[in-house]
């Protein structure tokens, strides 16, 4: 009788962890959004990259923003807030040469991923980094 | 009598693990199957985007000159919304020199 009670206990415990392993599961199981999540994230970023320099009006801009003027900081200011405001809330640091643009970003704990495109300064006759920052808020 | 209640409590606990097992793994494999489902949904509509952007209009919508791909360009007559509902994603591209979005829906 006494062995019998031993053993209901120990079918508790069993019953117990075992409803802690099925609430575990969900952690345990794949995470296959998370996995494509960074891909698109990359191919975003890659499209802020890839537009940038496709459109002559924002490519001059950037060449003037990299050589410290103003009024193409301003323009690709306001042009990439415009964009960001319909992608999402993303962070986007635009930098060229030493210049740097961020938009959206409000500091904190945030993932990115970064990308670049060679651009030739007609002025200097060499090309030069446009790097492309899209940080993400989890 | 002490057989008896060791006996029972023997079958109790057997039965009791059996429709453990069976409801954990049935739980597991569901939320493994939602996942791979999930998954598969996601990688076609991102492979679908993509497609879309590096291929000429009308298989794809980039905008194309002889053999030559403007991707993130698309064609003055591309319809940039491909499906409707579900998981979407966007892309930005350029068209008619303004920048807009490809979306691309899971559903339709």
């Amino acid at each position: 009788m006494g062995r019998a009670f031993v053993s209901v206990e120990a079918l508790l415990a069993l019953l117990a962890a075992g409803l802690a392993l099925t609430l575990a599961m969900p952690l345990l199981s794949s995470r296959p959004s998370q996995a494509l999540e960074t891909v698109y994230e990359f191919q975003l970023a890659q499209d802020f990259a890839e537009v940038g320099v496709s459109n002559p009006e924002a490519l001059s801009a950037i060449k003037l923003f990299a050589e410290g003027n103003a009024e193409a900081k301003a323009f690709l200011e306001e042009k990439f807030s415009a964009i960001l405001s319909k992608a999402g809330d993303y962070c986007l640091e635009l930098s060229a040469k030493e210049k740097v643009l961020s938009l959206n970003c409000r500091g904190g704990k945030m993932q990115g991923v970064y990308v670049s495109r060679a651009v030739f300064d007609d002025g200097r006759n060499a090309f030069f980094d446009f790097g492309v920052k899209l940080g993400f808020y989890s | 009598m002490s057989f008896s209640w060791d006996f029972i409590a023997a079958v109790i606990l057997v039965l009791a693990l059996s429709v453990l097992g069976v409801w954990v793994f049935s739980t597991s494999a569901f939320l493994v199957a939602d996942d791979a489902k999930t998954l598969g949904l996601e990688r076609r509509v991102l492979f679908q985007a993509d497609f879309n952007l590096k291929n000429c209009f009308p298989e794809g919508i980039a905008y194309c000159e002889g053999e030559t791909v403007f991707s993130h360009i698309a064609h003055p007559d591309a319809v940039l919304k491909k499906g409707e509902g579900g998981f979407c994603i966007k892309r930005l591209v350029l068209k008619d020199n303004e920048e807009t979005f490809l979306v691309a829906c899971s559903h339709g």
